[in-house]
């Protein structure tokens, strides 16, 4: 049966995609505000849906609701089906999703009032909005997906969108280049996802995630998975890195983030909803999903790369001088962070911090396209400055960002019980933590609070737990299964992660002061930027979603998403414990505070250290950057990523393809017709030696050719010796072979008149020689060979 | 008509032929070819009833085992020469049922496409191209049904000749060049189709059961005692179902084709007219992977389960996908660039089959659908553009998007359905060959290579989304250019025939299994059953 927040679920995921099929079709007839307004009022229907079963879920703690599913397809021997993921992580996810896109089409209806929705001087108004449905549909999809197959399914369909609206303005060359860069970077991680699914299939035999986990852990220890390894890694470990390489293409991970900058090349609202908020946020999606399916091994891989990327974003982040690829760049390095922190096992923070960057990031973002769009599409923060002024409601509202990506907030102070902080300030301290007690605390036991066994404390909803316990009834028959500690992973990575942690605030913080504070740069930008009513009521709603929903709504969501005791097990089966569990975050339902000394000083040091730098203008920043010269022009040159790709993998794969034509024009065709002139060639040769009426074209008798007749003869009977040979020594098919070959290649004809010649006379020297026409014997020939050839293999 | 169904179905076309020939105007015989095979598509729809089993259930419309359900058989003697028992013997199951509606459809697409034959640059001989393209839709279509080898031998020589003529007169520059060499070609593999023919005729002969009958070849236990039997063959070494089926692979590959007998498919596809294009790459090739399915596979099991054999056939399947990618991202001809995509899609259908488990076959026929779908899509899509650009050169298009909105947004549809994205029918095919083959170890052991393989045909994805998109962007996007800026909009005529083909791609796309795999499943599981027992 199909529960009721299923038919809502449903519905709400329905109606996007309804909007898409209206607005692709009668987009033009709708007219200019009217299409957008129709597809924000789908979108919105949309998230009332989902606020609904958000308010169920958790308003009045429905337990689990039944699943109804339905066989799709079934790939050889295993059953694909579709239903619904229902459980708390995809009904927040759903909401989040929901919510910022509304916040994102009312905002996109005063975007694209101006000129901005005109594409080489026509609107493409309709399409624009067709577009953002259809990714609303696609992304709600793969929140809800509960088979790994139908999530790579709108995992793709995301893909496709984005290209589509990377490429919005697509009469530019630049932005057309930015959408392939986009889809085929992306394919490249969607591949490793390909072959993650085959090793599903392949091992598992269910694309279904519960199920998939189920399987997982039955394989364990004696499963292929487990015993089996490839270069030296199990076969366990591969197929979740195989995974996760779909996350390192989406959410734009180190080495695949080279995409998500140029992806700026979309509208504002476009960069906004897909490229901060929602879609590459999936990869982080993915890897909640997927968590049961990690080894220890796949877990370090993950959080390495997340360290890595954590920490180059944002080192190329400091010096950008656009205004969206700044953005671009602390994205990256917050999507790091939470890839990070599913690595380290924070499981609840990454997501946390997911929820709440989607909204200060889609705040920022929003209020960068206030800007362009304010300042007639200007986005270089050096011809900015002073715009508080002319934006106040904007400025103020990417305040509100700036302060949570940095996690400003009062360590040790409490107002009635709650602690005061913006955004990160608890979702990046509650990863940290973790990171914290699996690399430089690893071997100690954590705090008491963290230890839980397996099925203590709380109420039996959890969606993951109940994900487990069907295959592990033993476990859930002893609840106090001792839960031993997870694996130590290095300290750098803790380290890392702490000290990008001061240099966030440091670059947005720079970014923030080059736009609004200061003196204008440049009069005509100070002059012309204004702002639109449209467009800041988004901008406050997102802002006030910000300060209040962050830890007041989402944390607990969050919490409650997860099993009871934040008990997110995943298998150890490398570790020294033996054990097929280890405890992933060890973190008790309370928020964490264990590192708020340590980082709400470095949101206040980072930020205070920007100000300083660029308070009187951009010359002392200048000086330091002459300075730093060579660090400095690696990091204005992206780290050298963008080149190295281009001449190592375009310019191979350039070279490949043109290797490729010319092979199959020169050497395949070539041989082909090579083959043609040599048949062509020896007819005519035979025709000239053999066959004296000559070849086509020269009818006239031609005098004798004793030589020809001799060669012909001589051919003849060394063909018979050869073959008598081969009759002798007990091969008479050979013999056979060998007879009809040589005679094909000499020409047929010489063949008959030989015949004919030693049937009649040899003494006949000076006959005529059978003027027949070729194509009658070379019928009868093949004929004849054929009738022969399968005399002789039937024998 | 009643238990006619099927003759009826292949001959129309015929009939269709002689009232084409015989029709007095110019638009006369347009329209006896347009009904005629409008009919021919309305009647194969008819095949349907058969193929209801959610109402009879799997087993009693598939049968047990491979060959004992059949539909619309029609078996009598036709030649009897001595000792010769050769049959007019037609019939269905589920693994030409979707290629007999499949090449119905496609065909009657094509005949409408084929309608603005007065705006063609050889607007001679109307009459002679209909006549042509009606005989050559009864040649397709007996060949999908043909159950007797002798009688599948006729028909698939009886496309042949058609198709030589319709490229060769109505083609393009180098029209003679290419029919020539796509005759050759075919016949060539045709000589080698004989030669087993013939070769498994004596067999049966020898067994006491003279036949042609494709279906107790593989079957008939008798005929399949003495299959197995070795033969001295050559220099004494060979085995008897290796040398048939190498002989035979080689005829259906060349129409596949399969790297390296491919070369035909990129002259003969840019010579010919956009509707023999469609109906080249639509149905033609799928003749290759239906003659792997038909007669390779169930007749000679053990050659097919031989190591080398599968691994040879897989690794040309790999190679046909890569390497026809890569060749068509060099193209700077647009109908050159969708003839490689086909090498690298038709690949796909070799791998699945040679790796011979349920999702690989399953795969491999889907593919061949979706193929039929997406490929005379993609022709037609560049045809229209020549009609109006008279041009095929990549860098010399752009912005259509912007000068035709709608031709413009069926056309990425169309380009993504070829691209294999998810939702769309090109998707379908390839994963399950995909996950088939990293699978297929687990079913057979010796199958090591499997999963290196899939891996590498994996990579394949990330080469078709380069060049679809780089054509993509260099075709319908970028800025207009003022040569092309007043093209036309996509014409009523041209809609028609591009909306059923997006339809079906996405319907395919989404619901495969209640478009396409339950009509076949039944049989292809029977299939790899009987290969897996007997091989």
């Amino acid at each position: 049966m199909v529960s009721a927040q299923e038919t809502l679920l449903v519905a709400g995921l329905g109606l996007p995609l309804a909007c898409f099929v209206v607005l692709a079709l009668l987009g033009s007839r709708l007219g200019k505000p009217l299409a957008g307004w129709f597809a924000a009022a789908g979108i919105g229907a949309s998230t009332v849906l989902a606020a609904i079963v958000l308010y169920r879920w958790y308003g009045l703690g429905e337990a689990g609701a039944s699943r109804g599913r339905m066989e799709w397809a079934r790939i050889g021997g295993v059953p694909v089906t579709v239903g619904i993921q229902l459980d708390g992580l995809s009904v927040v996810m759903f909401f989040m999703v929901t919510l910022v896109s509304t916040c994102i089409f009312v905002f996109s209806i005063g975007y694209m009032a101006g000129h901005s929705d005109e594409v080489d001087g026509r609107s493409k108004y309709a399409r624009f909005f067709a577009f953002l449905s259809l990714f609303c549909f696609s992304m709600l999809g793969l929140v809800l997906s509960d088979s790994l197959l139908f999530l790579f399914v709108f995992w793709e369909l995301v893909g496709l969108c984005s290209y589509f609206l990377i490429g919005f303005y697509f009469h530019r060359r630049s932005a057309t280049d930015a959408a392939i860069k986009a889809f085929v970077v992306n394919r490249v991680g969607d591949c490793g996802f390909l072959v993650g699914l085959m090793m599903v299939a392949a091992y598992l035999g269910d694309f279904s995630i519960d199920g998939a986990a189920a399987r997982f852990r039955a394989q364990w220890p004696d499963g292929e998975l487990f015993t089996r390894s490839f270069a030296g890694v199990s076969l366990a470990t591969w197929m979740g890195v195989l995974l996760f390489c779909g996350a390192i293409g989406k959410s734009a991970q180190f080495p695949l983030h080279v995409w998500l900058p140029d992806a700026m090349e979309g509208p504002t609202p476009v960069s906004a909803l897909i490229h901060a908020a929602t879609m590459v946020a999936a990869g982080v999606y993915l890897v909640a999903r997927i968590f049961l399916l990690l080894t220890p091994g796949a877990q370090a891989f993950i959080a390495w790369i997340g360290c890595l990327t954590l920490l180059i974003g944002a080192l190329i982040a400091i010096v950008q001088t656009d205004i969206k690829r700044l953005l671009a760049y602390s994205t990256i390095s917050q999507l790091g962070y939470m890839i990070f922190g599913m690595g380290v096992g924070a499981w609840i923070g990454a997501l946390f911090h997911l929820l709440v960057h989607a909204f200060f990031k889609a705040l920022m973002f929003l209020g960068s396209g206030q800007v362009i769009e304010g300042t007639h599409h200007e986005q270089d923060m050096r011809r900015m400055g002073g715009l508080i002024r002319r934006m106040p409601v904007t400025g103020v509202t990417f305040l509100v960002g700036v302060l949570a990506i940095a996690g400003a907030g009062l360590p040790g102070v409490h107002v009635g019980g709650k602690r005061i902080g913006v955004g990160g300030f608890f979702s990046k301290d509650e990863i940290l933590a973790v990171a914290y007690q699996r690399t430089l605390a690893g071997d100690q036991s954590p705090s008491g609070d963290g230890i839980v066994s397996a099925s203590e404390g709380g109420r039996g909803d959890g969606r993951i737990e109940s994900a487990l316990s069907g295959a592990n009834g033993a476990l859930n028959a002893h609840p106090s299964v001792p839960v031993p500690p997870p694996r130590r992973l290095p300290r750098v990575l803790f380290l890392v992660a702490v000290a990008v942690a001061y240099v966030t605030p440091f670059y947005m913080m720079r970014g923030w002061w080059m736009t609004f504070m200061g003196t204008p740069r440049d009069e005509e930008v100070y002059r012309r930027a204004h702002e639109s009513s449209l467009m800041y009521v988004p901008l406050v709603a997102l802002a006030v979603g910000t300060v209040v929903a962050g830890y007041a709504v989402f944390r607990p969501m969050v919490a409650r998403a997860a099993p009871p005791g934040f008990l997110v097990r995943t298998f150890d089966p490398e570790g020294a414990s033996g054990h097929a569990e280890s405890l992933a975050q060890p973190i008790a339902p309370e928020v964490s505070h264990a590192l708020e000394w340590y980082l709400a000083p470095a949101a206040f040091a980072g930020m205070l250290l920007a100000v300083a730098i660029y308070r009187r203008g951009l010359d002392r920043a200048a000086r330091l950057a002459a300075r730093l010269r060579p660090v400095h022009a690696a990091l204005v040159n992206r780290l050298y990523f963008d080149a190295v790709y281009h001449a190592v993998f375009v310019r191979g794969v350039m070279v490949l393809k043109s290797v490729s034509c010319w092979v199959d024009t020169r050497i395949v065709d070539g041989l082909v017709n090579g083959a043609g002139w040599l048949v062509r060639g020896a007819s005519w040769a035979a025709g000239r030696v053999l066959d004296r009426s000559g070849v086509a074209g020269s009818p006239g008798a031609e005098p004798e050719e004793p030589a020809g007749r001799v060669a012909g003869a001589a051919v003849f009977l060394a063909s018979v010796a050869l073959a008598a040979g081969l009759w002798v020594r007990g091969a008479p098919a050979g013999a056979f072979f060998v007879l009809i070959a040589v005679w094909v290649l000499l020409g047929i004809d010489g063949i008959v008149n030989d015949l004919g010649r030693g049937a009649i006379a040899v003494a006949d020297a000076v006959r005529r020689p059978q003027t027949g026409r070729i194509r009658h014997y070379l019928l009868f020939a093949a004929g004849a060979a054929a009738a022969g050839m399968v005399l002789f293999v039937i024998v | 008509m009643e238990g006619h169904l099927l003759n009826w179905i292949v001959f129309l076309p015929a009939i269709g032929a002689v009232g084409c020939a015989a029709a007095p105007t110019r638009r006369g015989i347009r329209l006896v070819a347009v009904v005629t095979t409008g009919l021919t598509m309305l009647l194969s729809l008819a095949l349907f009833q058969h193929f209801a089993w959610w109402r009879d259930g799997a087993e009693a419309v598939f049968g047990r085992e491979y060959g004992d359900r059949l539909y619309e058989v029609t078996r009598i003697p036709w030649i009897r020469v001595g000792q010769f028992q050769i049959e007019y013997f037609v019939g269905i199951d589920g693994l030409s049922f979707p290629l007999v509606i499949l090449t119905t459809v496609i065909t009657f697409l094509a005949c409408v496409a084929s309608w603005n034959f007065d705006e063609w640059p050889i607007r001679r001989g109307m009459r002679g191209y209909f006549v042509l393209f009606l005989l050559l839709e009864t040649g397709m279509l007996g060949v999908f049904v043909a159950l007797d080898f002798f009688l599948f031998y006729v028909f698939w020589e009886l496309m042949l000749l058609p198709m030589y003529f319709l490229i060769g007169v109505w083609g393009g520059p180098r029209k003679e060049y290419a029919a020539i060499k796509f005759f050759l070609y075919t016949l060539a593999g045709s000589v080698l189709m004989l030669v087993v023919l013939i070769a498994f005729y004596f067999k049966s002969v020898a067994a006491g059961l003279p036949t042609l009958s494709l279906i107790e070849y593989a079957t008939n236990p008798a005929i399949r005692a003495e299959f197995a039997r070795p033969v001295p063959f050559l220099f004494g070494s060979w085995n008897w179902p290796i040398v048939m089926f190498v002989f035979l692979f080689i005829a259906f590959a060349i129409k596949v084709p399969v790297v390296p007998f491919h070369t035909w498919l990129p002259d003969a596809h840019v010579e010919a007219p956009t509707p023999i294009s469609m109906i080249l790459a639509g149905i033609l090739l799928k003749m290759g992977g239906y003659g792997l399915l038909r007669i390779s596979y169930p007749i000679l099991p053990t050659a097919a389960r031989h190591e080398t054999v599968a691994f040879v056939l897989a690794s040309l399947g790999v190679v046909s996908i890569l390497y026809g990618a890569l060749c068509a991202m060099a193209q700077r001809d647009f109908k050159k660039l969708v003839a490689y995509s086909s090498v690298s899609h038709m690949g796909y259908v070799l791998l699945g089959t040679a790796i011979m488990t349920d999702a690989g076959v399953q795969g491999a026929m889907f593919q061949m659908v979706a193929h039929g779908i997406t490929s005379p899509m993609a022709f037609f899509l560049v045809g229209v553009i020549y009609d109006r650009a008279h041009t095929r050169d990549l860098d010399r298009l752009g912005g259509l998007w912007l000068s035709m909105p709608v031709y413009g947004s069926l056309a990425t549809l169309g380009f993504f359905a070829l691209l294999g994205l998810p939702g769309l029918c090109g998707f379908i095919g390839e994963v399950w060959v995909l996950l088939g083959t990293f699978s297929a170890a687990q079913e057979h052991a010796w199958m090591t290579w499997a999963r290196p393989m899939a891996v590498l045909a994996a990579t394949g994805v990330i080469l078709t989304a380069g060049y679809v998109l780089w054509m993509i962007q260099r075709v319908y996007l970028g800025p207009q250019r003022e040569e092309l800026r007043h093209l036309p909009e996509a014409t009523g005529r041209e809609v028609f025939v591009l909306t059923p083909l997006a339809v079906l791609a996405v319907a395919l796309g989404v619901l495969p299994a209640h478009t396409l795999f339950r009509f076949m499943d039944g049989t292809l599981q029977n299939l790899v059953s009987h290969v897996a027992a007997t091989g």
